[in-house]
């Protein structure tokens, strides 16, 4: 009687959440202009607490899902096959916006954890109002918003996981029968 | 002679207590405890020896953690600065709480719960603090840095128990679809299989379904009169699903037995019964097998031995003259070559 062992998604998803932190702490760092360390903790509570917010979805679910669905999971899961794509585009879809929600609160709860505050977000310039030669000069990134320094941050750590795992599904080896 | 004398020594030393409050004085509990939970007879539900090896239980686990943080031991168990001791008590604990209540083997709820519970156990120490006036703990908060390494501890240990919930969702599927744990998995991302597909056994194991149903369909038919040949291959719909259940009644149980599905069909007017076994999903795109037997059922003529009164003739006795009867007979050819079901491309 084989064994089977969820050692490849345990390593698959080492692999991402080490990657998803490294980019997360750098985009963090060159937006909100935080220390390294200080970014760093950020990123990895966020990443894990969206691991963790996200695995308990999925358990919460399975029991509930109807059968078709559910034997597309473990199609997907034990074959890496699907027959409905834009099941799995609307589902990575759900995915980047579940994290980005999760990652947003997660970044306010910590700091209501470390410093017992509640911490004041930076405003916006009020671009509307008119700022002279300053109008100009104000680039995009400039601006410390936290809201949107997490969804750059998401979106880059989301590419770079979408770039690993399409090269893991381009370089399969040819079946040999 | 003198070194057993050395060795009793060095143990007595190590195991004696050198104060009251130690650790040893627990862990002797702890043994004291089970010795008498162990002579302990009461009737069922044993609630004296429950609670008498709960003691035990206890004990134990409070001397392993007054143990794990004694410092020599506590410096030869950290790595990377990490502290590994609560993991270990942490085992303990769900061992006891979740392993012995039902039966000895420690079951899902245990694995899941040791991560976070040794995580609990590792914060444990940094929400004490010792009162200064009256040297006894207090509770406090903890101080920043500590706090961020609680949180990423904690969260870490999750994830690790949601991947051990995993493995245990992936064992309830996989008994759930018998026929699963026969297939190939290695394309998979998620999972790993030890051992390698092996596509001989698929196929011999679907050679033996499709041997034994042409062997059940022989004893059934063959030698029977034809009429009744023909209405069980009219009613064929309904005798299939009876010729899986005895094909796989006498054959032993194994997932390679639930991956092959049995059909059978009519395929020609002069009766050639189609047996295929298939071994693929209606509606999946993986490669499956297909084996057909065809048994050709034909009716042959036999001399009739039952003897028939004929009341037109006048002379005694009455005999018939032998009427022919008509049987089936049937031969089954061998198994044709596997044919490969190519993927279908919805």
């Amino acid at each position: 009687m084989s064994d089977v062992l969820p050692l490849r998604m345990i390593i698959y998803q080492l692999l991402f959440i080490v990657l998803a932190i490294a980019v997360e702490a750098f985009v963090l760092q060159k937006y909100l202009g935080i220390g390294r360390k200080s970014s760093i903790q950020y990123a990895s509570t966020a990443n894990l607490l969206s691991t963790v917010v996200g695995w308990f979805v999925f358990f919460v679910s399975e029991p509930w899902m109807p059968e078709p669905l559910r034997q597309q999971f473990i199609t997907y899961i034990f074959f890496d096959e699907t027959n409905n794509p834009p099941l799995l585009v609307g589902l990575a879809f759900l995915m980047f916006l579940g994290t980005f929600i999760v990652k947003l609160q997660s970044l306010n709860w910590l700091d209501l954890i470390l410093e017992g505050k509640p911490v004041t977000t930076i405003e916006v310039r009020d671009r509307t109002k008119f700022q002279g030669r300053k109008a100009q000069r104000q680039p995009f990134a400039n601006v410390p918003n936290r809201a949107l320094a997490v969804l750059w941050a998401n979106a880059a750590s989301f590419t770079v996981i979408s770039i690993v795992i399409f090269i893991r599904t381009f370089s399969e080896q040819p079946e040999l029968f | 002679m003198l070194w057993v004398n050395q060795v009793f020594k060095q143990v007595r030393d190590r195991v004696k207590p050198p104060q009251w409050a130690s650790w040893q004085t627990l862990l002797f509990l702890s043994i004291f405890s089970v010795i008498v939970a162990a002579l302990t007879t009461s009737p069922p539900p044993q609630i004296a020896q429950r609670i008498i090896s709960s003691f035990g239980w206890v004990f134990l686990i409070l001397s392993v953690w007054w143990f794990v943080y004694e410092k020599p031991v506590k410096e030869k168990l950290t790595f990377f600065d990490l502290f590994i001791g609560p993991w270990i008590v942490g085992a303990l604990v769900c061992v006891y709480l979740f392993g012995t209540i039902e039966g000895n083997v420690p079951s899902q709820t245990a694995f899941i719960s040791w991560p976070p519970i040794s995580s609990l156990i590792w914060a444990s120490p940094k929400f004490v603090k010792s009162d200064p006036s009256t040297k006894s703990p207090v509770y406090t908060n903890p101080t920043k840095p500590k706090r961020q390494d609680i949180i990423l501890v904690l969260l870490a240990n999750l994830v690790i128990s949601c991947w051990f919930q995993f493995y245990f969702q992936t064992q309830d599927w996989l008994a759930a679809n018998p026929g699963l744990r026969a297939e190939d998995f290695s394309r998979s991302s998620f999972v790993w299989q030890p051992q390698r597909y092996d596509r001989a056994t698929v196929l011999s194991r679907g050679a033996d379904i499709l041997n034994l149903a042409a062997q059940n369909v022989r004893t059934e038919l063959e030698g029977k009169p034809w009429g009744q040949v023909e209405r069980w291959l009219t009613q064929l719909d309904q005798q299939v699903p009876r010729l899986r259940q005895q094909v796989r009644d006498e054959l032993p149980r194994s997932p390679e037995t639930d991956l092959w599905e049995l059909n059978a069909q009519v395929t020609s007017a002069a009766y050639d019964l189609q047996l295929q076994a298939l071994s693929n999903r209606p509606n999946s795109r993986r490669e499956g097998y297909e084996l057909t037997r065809t048994c050709r059922i034909t009716q042959v003529g036999k001399p009739g031995s039952t003897q028939e009164f004929n009341f037109n003739e006048s002379a005694p006795p009455a005999t018939a003259p032998a009427r022919q009867q008509f049987v089936a007979t049937v031969q089954c050819g061998s198994i044709d070559a596997p044919r490969q079901i190519e993927p279908s491309r919805s």
